[in-house]
C-alpha cells in the first residue's frame, strides 16, 4: 500500500454514476434550450418574465456544467484505483480497490494521450471482441486489430463498431458513405446499446496539453446526442439513463462550416440531420482548435478517445481525430476521423490537416 | 382593469397561448429537475459506498452544489411560471370584463 492515507472504492460503481449523471446533464440542457425556446423568444412572454426565465436558464446550465464535470471526476478517480492496483500497489478485495492516497494522486496526474499506446494485437483483438455463445446475433466490430492501452493501465481494443439500425439494416460507423446523412450512423442513435463509458480523453495531439477547454467538450461529446424529450417521465430517464446513445457519434469523415458561438443555431440549420453531438460541438471545437492553427499553421489535431466496457466483460475504445481545415472562405471546417489502429494514427500524425475538400 | 401597480402588457390570444406553452414547460421541467435530483442522489449513494479517502470529500462536496444547483433551479423555474401565470391570469380576467384584448382588438 502506497501513501499514507488509506483510500478504498469500487470502481464500477464510480463509472456508473457517470453513465448515469451524463445523460441527466443532457436533460437539463435540453430543459434549459425549451425555456429559452418558450419563455425568451416570444416577445410577450420575455416582457413578462424574460429575467425570471433568464435566470432559470442559466442555474439549469450551471448544474449540467456541474453534473458533467462531477461525472468526469468520478471516471478519473475509478481510472487511478484501477491504475493502482493495476501497478501492483493496491489490494484487490471484490471489486473494491484498497490502496493509498499516493497512489490515486498519481494516477489522477498521470498525463495520457493516445500517442505511444496503441499496439498491434492481433490475438487480444480477436479473442477480446469473439462473439459470446449467448449473443452471438450481437453487433459486431471492424478495426486493426489494434488495442489501445487506456490510462487506467487496462487493453482496450480499438474498434469501428458496426451499428445496427432500426430496420435492423447494420451500418459500419468508418464507412465514409454511410457516415453521416439519412440512414447513416447519425440516425443509429442507441443502437448499440450496452457499454457503459468507462473514461473519456480529450486532447490535442501535439500539444500535450489537455485545456478546460476541452473538458467541455468531453462532456458534451456523452452529453449532447441525446436528442429533445419533451418531458421526460421516471421511466423515460430510466430508458434514456440505460440506453445511453454515446455509440452512435462515431462518424467517420463529416464536415460542417465552423462560426462563432453565437451563431450556433445557424450551423445547427445548416447541418440539420448530421450527427446532433457533432452539430452541437463543432463551433466549440473550432474555436478551441483556431488558435493552434493560427500559432501553428494547424500541427496539431483534437482527439477524443472514449474507453468502455459491456457488462459481459469485454472492453473497447474508440478514437477520434478531430481536424479543423480552413476554407477559402475564411471559415474552417471540422472534420472528424475515426482511428482504428496504429498504422492510420502514425499516418494522421504525420499529415497535420487533411487537404481540403 | 388593471392590477394596481402594475404596467400591462399588449397581451393578444396569441401572446397568451405562448405564456400557456411556457407555464406548462416550465411545470415539465419542475417534474424533470425532481427526478434528476432523486436519480443523482441514489447513483451517487452508490457510488459513495464503499469510497474512502480524501477524494470522497471532494465527490461530496461537488455532489452537495449538483444538489443546491438544482434547487435553485427548480426555485427559479418556479417563479418565472407564477410571474407568468399571474400576468396571464390578470390579463384574462380583464379581457373577460372588457370583451377587448389588451393588443386593443375586439373580442
Amino acid at each position: 500500500m502506497s501513501g499514507n492515507v488509506r483510500c478504498a472504492a469500487a470502481p464500477d460503481d464510480l463509472v456508473t454514476f457517470g453513465a448515469v449523471t451524463t445523460p441527466l446533464a443532457a436533460v437539463l440542457r435540453v430543459a434549459a434550450a425549451r425555456l429559452v425556446e418558450t419563455g425568451e423568444v416570444p416577445a410577450g412572454v420575455r416582457a413578462v418574465a424574460g429575467a425570471e426565465v433568464a435566470s432559470a436558464v442559466a442555474l439549469l446550465r450551471e448544474a449540467a456544467e456541474e453534473l458533467e464535470a462531477a461525472a468526469v471526476f468520478a471516471r478519473r478517480v475509478a481510472s487511478a484505483f484501477r491504475l493502482a492496483a493495476s501497478s501492483g500497489g493496491a489490494f484487490l478485495d471484490g471489486a473494491v480497490v484498497v490502496t493509498g492516497d499516493g497512489a490515486v494522486d498519481r494516477g489522477l496526474r498521470a498525463a495520457w494521450s493516445p500517442e505511444g499506446h496503441i499496439e498491434r494485437s492481433p490475438g487480444e483483438w480477436s479473442e477480446v471482441l469473439r462473439p459470446l455463445p449467448c449473443a452471438s446475433t450481437g453487433p459486431t466490430y471492424r478495426g486493426n486489430s489494434s488495442v489501445l492501452v487506456g490510462p487506467d493501465g487496462r487493453r482496450y481494443p480499438l474498434v469501428a463498431p458496426t451499428l445496427v439500425g432500426p430496420h435492423g439494416d447494420e451500418v459500419n460507423a468508418d464507412d465514409p458513405r454511410r457516415g453521416s446523412g439519412p440512414g447513416g450512423v447519425a440516425d443509429l442513435f442507441g443502437a448499440d446499446p450496452g457499454w457503459e463509458v468507462v473514461d473519456e480523453r480529450v486532447g490535442v495531439a501535439g500539444s500535450g496539453f489537455p485545456t478546460d477547454f476541452w473538458s467541455r467538450v468531453l462532456s458534451g461529446v456523452g452529453a449532447s446526442v441525446v436528442g429533445a424529450p419533451r418531458g421526460a417521465s421516471d421511466e423515460e430517464l430510466d430508458a434514456l439513463a440505460h440506453d445511453r446513445p454515446s455509440e452512435a457519434e462515431v462518424t467517420h469523415v463529416l464536415s460542417m462550416p465552423a462560426v462563432p458561438p453565437e451563431n450556433a443555431g445557424e450551423v445547427r440549420a445548416v447541418a440539420s440531420g448530421l450527427v446532433p453531438n457533432l452539430v452541437q460541438l463543432a463551433p466549440a471545437i473550432a474555436d478551441g482548435l483556431v488558435g493552434f492553427l493560427d500559432g501553428d499553421r494547424g500541427s496539431h489535431h483534437g482527439y477524443v478517445a472514449v474507453f468502455e466496457q459491456h457488462p459481459d466483460g469485454r472492453l473497447r475504445a474508440r478514437l477520434t481525430h478531430i481536424y479543423v481545415d480552413p476554407t477559402k472562405s475564411g471559415a474552417e471546417r471540422v472534420t472528424t476521423r475515426l482511428v482504428v489502429g496504429g498504422d492510420r494514427l502514425a499516418a494522421d500524425l504525420l499529415v497535420p490537416l487533411p487537404p481540403s475538400r | 382593469m388593471s392590477l394596481p401597480g402594475m404596467c400591462r402588457l399588449p397581451f393578444g390570444p396569441e401572446s397568451l397561448e405562448a405564456a400557456d406553452t411556457c407555464v406548462a414547460t416550465c411545470a415539465v421541467v419542475l417534474e424533470e429537475l425532481r427526478v434528476i435530483g432523486a436519480r443523482t442522489n441514489g447513483s451517487a449513494q452508490q457510488a459513495l459506498w464503499f469510497w474512502e479517502g480524501p477524494h470522497r470529500h471532494t465527490f461530496e462536496e461537488r455532489r452537495s452544489r449538483i444538489h443546491l444547483l438544482l434547487a435553485r433551479s427548480a426555485t427559479a423555474v418556479e417563479l418565472a411560471a407564477t410571474v407568468l401565470a399571474r400576468e396571464v391570469a390578470a390579463v384574462r380576467a380583464e379581457a373577460a370584463a372588457t370583451h377587448v384584448w389588451h393588443d386593443g382588438r375586439v373580442q
